[in-house]
C-alpha cells in the first residue's frame, strides 16, 4: 500500500458556500494540519475566480449560463438534458456568472454535468492530477440512480474537481424516520424541526463546518487513492445517507479517520509526487 | 316624524348608476398600460407600484373576492408569515406585524389583505372581477397585445345555455399573476410559443429567493409573477410565506416599467 499512494503538491480549495455558514480559514487550518506536505490556496468561488483568471469574454459568459441552465434537473424521475433552456433560465444563469451575489438555493442540478462544465474552465498548468481541485458550493447536486430511476440529492462529487455541496449536506441524507412519519400525519414542519432538530443538519446549523471537515477528507482520498469512503460507520470516510449516521460520523466526541485511513494518511506523509519517481 | 336617513332615489336609478359607471370605466379601460391577470399578493402588488408611476392598469380577477390566498396563511389559519427583507412591504403598506423567530414576521391576514387591496385602489388600479382570464392577442411576431375574457359564471354552466361570446381588452403589456395555474403563460404554451417547466415537485425550505429571480419577462409582451414563476421554471414548492409573492410583484412592476418605457 505505502507508495501507491500521493499526495497533491497544492489542494485548491474554492468557497462558494455562503459566507456565513462557512469559514475559509477554519477548513483551510484542518485541511494544512491534516496535510502538512500540500500548499493550501483559498479561491474564491470557483466561476468567480476561473472566469476572471481566463479573462472570460461576454460569449463565454452566455456560454457557461446556457450549459449551467442545460443541466438543471427538472424533474427528478426523469433523465434528460438534451432539452432547451428557456431564456430566463440562461438569463438567471448569466445573472449570477457576472456578479458577486450568492446565488439561491432551491434549483437542482446534475452533478456530473457540473462536474463537466468546470472542468472546461481549468489552465492547462493546474489540469494536473498533483493539484488537487475541491469546490464547495451553496447549490443542490444531484445523480442519477440507475437502481430506482430516480435522480438524488448529493452532499458531494469526487472527480477533478471535486465537489462538495452545503445544501447537499441539508437535503441530501435523510433526516430521522419519525421526522418525516410527523410530516405524513399533518404534524406542524416548525415544531417537527425544533423536536429533530439534534438529529440533523439543519439551515445556518454552526455543526455544518465541521461535518465539511469530513468530506475535504473524501476528496483528499479519493485524490489519493481512487477511494473516497470507508465500511466503517465510525469513520469520517463513511458514506452517510442518513443525518444521524453523517453526525455519527463526522461529529461525535473523538471524531476520526479509521485505524486504516489513518495509517494511509501517515504513510503518504511527506510523500509527494515527485518523492516516488 | 323626524327626517328619513337616506335620501330619495328609486331603483331605476340605482340600476342606472351601476350601468353606466361600470360601462364608462369598462370602456376606458378597453385600451390600458398594463393588465394584469390575478388579483392576489404579486398582481396587487404590481399593480399597485406601477400605477403609482402612473400607467393606466387594470387587474382581472376570476373571483368576486380580491387577495387570492392573501387572506390565509395555511391550513386555513388567517395569519400570514414573510421573512425579511419583505417585513418593509408591509410597513409601506401600515400592516402590523411580530417578529415570530429571526427574521420570520407574522401578520394578521385579513389585515394585510385589505390594506393591500386598497393600497392598490387607492394608486388606481381599476379591477374586473368575477372576470375569467380567456384568450390571448397576439399582434406582429407573436407579441401579447392583449387579453381575451368573459364571465367567470359562464365557464362554469352547461354550454348549451352558455354560447356567450368573450371579448378582448388590448394592451401594451401582460402580467400573469395566476399563481399555479399560469393561465396566461398557459396559453401561449397550447400555442406551441412558449415551454414550461411545469410545477416543482421537491421541497426546498430555501426557494423564496428563486421565485423573484426568475421574475421576469417570459415571452415579447408578457411578464410572470408570483406561483406562475415556479411553474414556467420547475421551482421548488414552497411553504405559505408571501414575501416572495410581495417581492416578485415588485419585481415584475420594475421589469414591466422598463419593458414599458423601451416600447
Amino acid at each position: 500500500m505505502d507508495g501507491d499512494f500521493t499526495v497533491p503538491s497544492i489542494i485548491h480549495l474554492y468557497n462558494g458556500a455562503d459566507p456565513g455558514e462557512v469559514k475559509s480559514e477554519d477548513l483551510a487550518a484542518f485541511l494544512k494540519t491534516n496535510f502538512p506536505e500540500s500548499l493550501v490556496n483559498v479561491r474564491e468561488d470557483f466561476f468567480s475566480y476561473w472566469l476572471r483568471r481566463c479573462g472570460a469574454k461576454e460569449e463565454r459568459f452566455h456560454y457557461l449560463a446556457k450549459n449551467l441552465a442545460q443541466s438543471r434537473v427538472h424533474h427528478p424521475d426523469k433523465r434528460n438534458f438534451s432539452h432547451e433552456p428557456l431564456p430566463g433560465e440562461v438569463d438567471f444563469e448569466l445573472k449570477f456568472l457576472m456578479s458577486d451575489r450568492i446565488k439561491p438555493v432551491g434549483v437542482l442540478y446534475d452533478g456530473f454535468q457540473v462536474m463537466v462544465i468546470c472542468s472546461d474552465l481549468f489552465a492547462p498548468d493546474e489540469a494536473i492530477w498533483d493539484h488537487c481541485h475541491i469546490i464547495l458550493t451553496n447549490q443542490l447536486l444531484g445523480t442519477w440512480d440507475e437502481n430506482d430511476c430516480r435522480c438524488h440529492i448529493r452532499v458531494s462529487l469526487y472527480g477533478f474537481p471535486s465537489i462538495i455541496s452545503t445544501t447537499g449536506i441539508v437535503e441530501g441524507p435523510a433526516r430521522p424516520r419519525e421526522y418525516y412519519l410527523g410530516l405524513t400525519l399533518g404534524a406542524n414542519q416548525e415544531s417537527l424541526k425544533k423536536a429533530f432538530s439534534p438529529r440533523y443538519v439543519g439551515y445556518g446549523d454552526p455543526r455544518l463546518a465541521e461535518v465539511i471537515k469530513g468530506y475535504l477528507f473524501q476528496a483528499l482520498f479519493y485524490h489519493m487513492t481512487g477511494d473516497p469512503f470507508c465500511h466503517d460507520k465510525g469513520c469520517r470516510l463513511f458514506n452517510a445517507h442518513w443525518q444521524e449516521e453523517m453526525l455519527y460520523a463526522q461529529l461525535r466526541p473523538g471524531a476520526a479517520l479509521c485505524g486504516l485511513h489513518r495509517q494511509i494518511l501517515e504513510s503518504v506523509s511527506g510523500k509527494k509526487k515527485q518523492d516516488f519517481k | 316624524m323626524g327626517e328619513k336617513i337616506f335620501s330619495g332615489g328609486g331603483e331605476k336609478e340605482v340600476t342606472r348608476a351601476i350601468i353606466s359607471e361600470f360601462a364608462r370605466q369598462f370602456e376606458e379601460y378597453v385600451e390600458s398600460d398594463c393588465i394584469i391577470v390575478g388579483a392576489g399578493p404579486s398582481g396587487l402588488m404590481a399593480g399597485k407600484i406601477l400605477c403609482q408611476e402612473g400607467l393606466k392598469i387594470f387587474i382581472i380577477e376570476r373571483n368576486n373576492y380580491l387577495g387570492g390566498g392573501f387572506w390565509i396563511g395555511g391550513y386555513l389559519m388567517n395569519k400570514v408569515t414573510v421573512r425579511a427583507p419583505a417585513q418593509k412591504v408591509l410597513d409601506e403598506l401600515g400592516v402590523p406585524y411580530t417578529e415570530a423567530s429571526h427574521d420570520l414576521f407574522v401578520a394578521d391576514g385579513p389585515h394585510a389583505c385589505s390594506k393591500l387591496i386598497a393600497a392598490a385602489c387607492d394608486a388606481g388600479v381599476k379591477f374586473a372581477n368575477m372576470t375569467v382570464f380567456d384568450d390571448l392577442i397576439l399582434r406582429e411576431e407573436n407579441r401579447v397585445a392583449g387579453v381575451v375574457i368573459n364571465w367567470t359564471p359562464v365557464q362554469t354552466l352547461p354550454r348549451q345555455i352558455t354560447c356567450v361570446d368573450p371579448v378582448a381588452l388590448e394592451t401594451k403589456l401582460v402580467i400573469d399573476a395566476t399563481g399555479h395555474d399560469a393561465c396566461v403563460v398557459t396559453k401561449l404554451e397550447e400555442r406551441g410559443l412558449i415551454k414550461t417547466v411545469g410545477y416543482g415537485a421537491m421541497w426546498v425550505e430555501r426557494s423564496e429567493d428563486l421565485v423573484v429571480e426568475h421574475t421576469g419577462e417570459v415571452h415579447p409582451g408578457l411578464v410572470v409573477a408570483g406561483m406562475a414563476v415556479s411553474t414556467v421554471y420547475g421551482l421548488p414548492r414552497m411553504g405559505p410565506t408571501f414575501g416572495a409573492m410581495l417581492l416578485s410583484g415588485k419585481k415584475a412592476a420594475e421589469i414591466a416599467l422598463k419593458i414599458l418605457k423601451k416600447g
